[in-house]
């Protein structure tokens, strides 16, 4: 009894310096998931757009125009990498090839946090080509806890981990997702990055309620969030394509989000049927008087 | 069910053809080649079977769009096959995706070069090579390639002889008569 309190009494120790951590970094507000189509038009619409997230992995060996790009990128706007292959929930451990590149990526931007997947893209030499989940148990959280501290060894600015969309259901799971999603920021100090359309699409694919979704999730940790329109493919599955604009129900459960995380940004993603980007500046707008309403930016 | 075999696992699933007509046709052997309890292979055969094939299918689409966009001679020469002949590609060779979708497509245009199974006349041959080397050059540090090619416009017999060369770290070409 004595033993299990004292456990309790240092997770609310970590959790309390965890939101510490968490209610230092900065309010960055509204952005976008840069994508090359919109390099231009970004400078002419400036004002509407508070930081960009990029892509890591397209600037680890990067061309010259990419390296001008990111120059370019750097000196106008706050810069938050994200990566897609670092494969923290690998049980056999991380590429350190990949890490090294992040690192150096990172040290350029100097960013106030940096993210990832909480996924495996890779197992036994094979690269998966997309991300996947892990199971819900004790072993996937001490696989990630692992990775991670490797990370920050690396890495010191703030990791914030993302939540998939998924259609798989492990067998074996020794917990629901909210309470893995506890003890991994507990174990490894990360934030949150909660991409709101994953939670729809999930929620629609698996038949849950996000709301109690939410209910479990430690929303204390969430940093930063993701949000696009969702789609349904031929064969009724909700799929991640970022190709659509936001619907009214993607609207309601990320100003749901708003009022119950102490988020300090929120990223529009869009990588398929990329329109030019005063068609995108409407949905940042919105996302930023959802933001404003709920008393998260100005 | 151990996380590293797990993993293992899902990632052959995901990925190789072979993998995935085994765990369908012969779970025991599956859990044999795996380090899986049969138990544990039935219950993920329960309830991932059918989304196993979905995701596999959707990996491959996936895999296959990137990888040919790099490619757009070999795009040119198949045409409608091409998607079949990519498919025969990921079963036969059983490579997985890499993290550069070019590089993926390169390996493809090798496999076309001395895959018997996809006849190609001479000339389509020569526009993969002049790929391939372009391809190579591009995402290598090689310091110069030479090829003497064929290329379209030209009479059939006569040949180009192609050079790609790095001077300062800048990739150039040069295109002979």
């Amino acid at each position: 009894m004595a033993a299990d309190a004292a456990v309790v009494g240092a997770d609310a120790e970590v959790v309390a310096e965890e939101i510490k951590m968490i209610e230092a970094l900065p309010v960055l507000g509204v952005g976008l998931g840069f994508r090359a189509p919109h390099f231009s038009e970004l400078f002419l619409y400036r004002r509407e757009i508070d930081f960009l997230e990029i892509t890591a992995d397209h600037f680890f060996d990067a061309t010259l125009e990419r390296r001008v790009q990111f120059d370019l990128l750097a000196e106008h706007f706050t810069l938050i990498p994200h990566g897609l292959n670092l494969s923290l929930g690998t049980a056999e451990g991380m590429d350190s090839e990949y890490l090294a590149k992040f690192a150096s990526l990172v040290e350029k931007i100097d960013p106030p946090w940096w993210s990832e997947h909480l996924a495996f893209t890779r197992a036994d030499g094979v690269e998966i080509g997309h991300l996947t989940p892990l199971p819900f148990t004790r072993e996937a959280v001490e696989a990630v806890r692992q990775n991670v501290s490797k990370a920050q060894e690396r890495i010191a600015k703030p990791l914030i981990l993302e939540n998939i969309a998924y259609t798989i259901r492990l067998p074996g799971a020794e917990m629901s997702e909210g309470e893995f999603l506890h003890r991994v920021t507990q174990e490894t100090g990360c934030g949150l990055l909660l991409d709101v359309t994953n939670l729809f699409i999930n929620s629609r694919n698996l038949g849950f309620d996000p709301r109690r979704w939410l209910d479990e999730a430690p929303l204390d940790c969430v940093v930063q969030l993701h949000y696009v329109g969702a789609e349904k493919s031929s064969d009724e599955v909700w799929i991640d394509s970022h190709a659509e604009s936001v619907d009214s129900a993607i609207w309601e459960l990320l100003d749901e989000v708003l009022a119950r995380t102490p988020a300090k940004g929120a990223i529009l993603e869009r990588d398929e049927h990329i329109p030019p980007l005063p068609e995108l500046l409407p949905e940042l707008r919105m996302a930023r008087e959802l933001g404003r309403k709920r008393e998260r930016w100005v | 069910m151990g996380l590293t075999e797990i993993q293992t696992a899902l990632a052959r699933l995901y990925t190789d053809t072979e993998a995935r007509s085994e765990f369908f046709a012969d779970r025991s052997a599956f859990a044999v080649r795996f380090g899986l309890s049969q138990e544990e292979t039935e219950a993920l055969a329960d309830s991932a079977g059918v989304e196993i094939e979905r995701f596999a299918g959707s990996l491959l689409r996936k895999r296959f769009n990137e990888a040919t966009r790099s490619v757009p001679l070999a795009r040119r020469v198949l045409g409608q096959k091409l998607f079949g002949v990519f498919e025969r590609y990921t079963a036969e060779t059983g490579a997985a995706a890499t993290r550069n979708p070019a590089l993926d497509g390169l390996s493809f245009n090798r496999w076309l070069l001395t895959n018997s199974l996809v006849p190609l006349t001479a000339a389509n041959k020569d526009l993969l090579r002049y790929e391939v080397a372009w391809l190579t050059m591009q995402h290598s540090s090689r310091r110069f390639l030479i090829r003497l090619l064929h290329l379209p416009g030209c009479s059939p017999f006569h040949r180009s002889l192609l050079i790609w060369f790095r001077w300062r770290n800048h990739l150039h070409h040069w295109h002979g008569p």
